[in-house]
């Protein structure tokens, strides 16, 4: 025991020394990130980290097998959602028996550098054995990566004892090999930071300009007096928030861009997202009726109106609302009541402003880390995060329906008598 | 620090490490282990390949049991920000990316019933849930489930009557006509919806 303990001791300060002399791969991180250190018990490729306590006087592994090794990691930083800096481990194998080395197999254990890599950089993964022993002579079958997110295996058959390329995702990498005619698997995980992706800084939205969003009015018998809508809606998608729209004009080279990793690394084939186009420009909007640029009634009925109409104007020719009530003879209601709608609408497009900088409500975010086999398969998942986005905000905003009501009295022409009749108008705040 | 004189300092150090380490991505992850990876890294492993059974049979109760754990996130994961939003959301792509097959495998055939328990129990993930019925590979089986929706007083009600317009062909206009016509579509916003639609398509009544 005192042997392992100080093979233990010697170890640190190698992994120490070396790592904080300035070998590290990256100086930022070394200055950033605290460098920690583990020791792990590896058993048949697989390695568990180990609680050192080293107060009792005695280091105790629990173990009886005079083979049993391990190994000492220092990494120099650790992976964080929004974390940039690269990542380098270092290790050295030791026995925890504290025995010699000569009655048994060597380690063999794979290792990736960095294993803390920035979206699209390159690592390479290697065999190593310790101490290499020629007389048992190691065959790879195979290199394997298990994607953590969402679905994705790469495999490669070679003989070779590296693994190397770009990658836009983290997971396991995994060797199969021979040694001594028994057939074993290791492993290293690898962790990618994701792209720090919003689209916060590009959505908006405003009033709309008259005729800009006309056509997402439905003509109906009662048709609503203002909307809040994409500025890409039209008369059969008019419910549409994004651009572009709907879901189904969303594919790569519309509202964003896809492109497989090149090479034959471990993330190699692998489709991710490669940039992002689509938006959401909000415009608010007053039924036309209500606008000064409104449709013109026949000076058919409340004689009262024609009076005024015929009177401000010389004429009796026909008038839209907006004239009626504002420029026939002035009624304060008709402006109270338009502004009533604008606010309303107003609060919508607020209301679905705040839903869309929301974190969940981030289309960018949802999309930044969508990978997949093939194109087809990335773009059914992008749909996907689009249609719940849409649905997410679209939702939010009629949470800013209030309960209350106000009623305006002004004059209104009613389609079915064919007449201009005085009377009270009711709209949600 | 410079001598690594002080022990306690090691425990301490490796005892940030095994966060790392303690997830390991396998291949035929059961439920438990779906569920861990989920809360622990917000991502959802293998559980897509062994809902779709690519790489070989699976016996049934534990695909039920993988997709269960897999809602039960979706729905209740808490949290508004960055983690929770990609956790909910890592739990309810995988459950839709199983039962519509993508990237392979067999469809997983539980998969319909339970994106209905996430279109309306979760605000955040109930479209992807409700896109997802959409486009379920047996297409009678996502009319029912949309015309469900669409004739519900749920939130998604409106939505379910949006992609039925948008996203679900000549069959989904065909079934929309049919719910105008039998006034059976009743929450306020999706009769919004439905009498633009109608408007659009001329369709009276």
């Amino acid at each position: 025991m005192r042997r392992l303990r100080k093979d233990l001791r010697l170890s640190i300060l190698v992994l120490a020394t070396a790592c904080l002399g300035g070998e590290m791969s990256s100086p930022k991180a070394s200055e950033e990130a605290a460098p920690s250190i583990e020791l792990v018990r590896c058993r048949g490729g697989d390695c568990l980290p180990i609680i050192i306590d080293w107060n009792p006087g005695i280091f105790g592994t629990g173990g009886s097998d005079p083979c049993e090794w391990g190994e000492l990691r220092m990494n120099d930083s650790v992976p964080s959602e929004k974390g940039s800096s690269r990542g380098t481990q270092r290790r050295a194998g030791l026995r925890l028996s504290g025995q010699g080395a000569a009655e048994c197999l060597p380690n063999v254990f794979v290792e990736c550098q960095p294993f803390l890599l920035n979206f699209l950089q390159n690592t390479t993964c290697t065999l190593q054995s310790i101490p290499f022993a020629p007389e048992y002579p190691i065959v790879v079958q195979r290199w394997r990566f298990v994607g953590d997110y969402p679905d994705a295996i790469v495999t490669r058959p070679t003989s070779d004892w590296h693994w190397a390329g770009p990658v836009v995702l983290g997971g396991t990498v995994e060797v199969d090999f021979t040694m001594a005619g028994i057939t074993n698997t290791v492993r290293a995980q690898i962790y990618v930071f994701r792209r720090d992706w919003t689209w916060a800084t590009g959505i908006g939205g405003r009033d709309g300009l008259p005729g800009e969003v006309d056509d997402c009015f439905q003509p109906s018998a009662n048709p609503p007096a203002g909307i809040t809508v994409g500025m890409s809606c039209t008369d059969q998608f008019f419910t549409q928030l994004f651009t572009p729209a709907p879901q189904a004009a969303i594919s790569d080279g519309s509202g964003y861009s896809a492109q497989s990793v090149p090479g034959s690394g471990p993330n190699s084939g692998i489709w991710y997202m490669q940039g992002v186009s689509a938006t959401m420009q909000l415009r608010t909007q007053i039924h036309k009726e209500y606008r000064a640029d409104g449709p013109t009634h026949p000076l058919v009925g409340d004689p009262v109106l024609v009076n005024h109409c015929t009177t401000a104007f010389n004429n009796a020719n026909p008038r839209n609302m907006h004239a009626a009530n504002t420029l026939c003879f002035y009624y304060a209601e008709f402006d109270s009541a338009v502004a009533v709608i604008w606010d309303h609408e107003r609060r919508h497009m607020t209301t679905g402003l705040q839903y869309a900088n929301a974190s969940s409500g981030d289309l960018y975010k949802r999309w930044e880390p969508l990978v997949a086999l093939s194109n087809l398969e990335l773009q059914s998942k992008v749909r996907q995060e689009y249609q719940n986005t849409a649905i997410l905000v679209a939702n939010g905003m009629l949470t800013a329906h209030g309960t209350q009501t106000a009623t305006f009295h002004f004059y209104r022409f009613i389609s079915d008598s064919a007449k201009w009749l005085w009377g009270p108008s009711t709209y949600s705040r | 620090m410079r001598r690594w004189s002080g022990t306690a300092a090691l425990v301490l150090l490796a005892a940030n490490i095994p966060a790392i380490h303690a997830q390991r991505i396998t291949l035929d992850p059961d439920a438990a282990e779906v569920a861990g990876l989920l809360r622990s890294r917000g991502v959802a492993g293998q559980a897509v390949a062994v809902l779709t059974q690519r790489r070989g049979p699976q016996v049934q109760s534990k695909l039920h049991a993988i997709a269960d754990s897999l809602v039960a996130i979706a729905i209740s994961y808490p949290g508004d920000d960055a983690r929770g939003t990609r956790t909910r959301a890592a739990a309810r792509g995988a459950l839709v990316n199983a039962a519509l097959g993508l990237g392979g495998g067999i469809p997983y055939a539980g998969g319909a019933s339970r994106m209905v328990r996430i279109a309306v129990s979760s605000s955040s993930e109930a479209g992807g849930a409700l896109w997802g019925i959409s486009q379920l590979p047996n297409r009678g089986q996502a009319l029912q489930h949309m015309e469900d929706l669409a004739t519900s007083q749920h939130t998604i009600a409106w939505a379910a009557v949006e992609l039925l317009s948008t996203s679900m062909g000549a069959p989904g206009l065909e079934l929309l006509h049919r719910l105008y016509l039998q006034r059976a579509v009743t929450q306020p916003r999706a009769i919004e919806i439905l009498n633009g639609v109608a408007s659009y398509h001329g369709w009276s009544r």
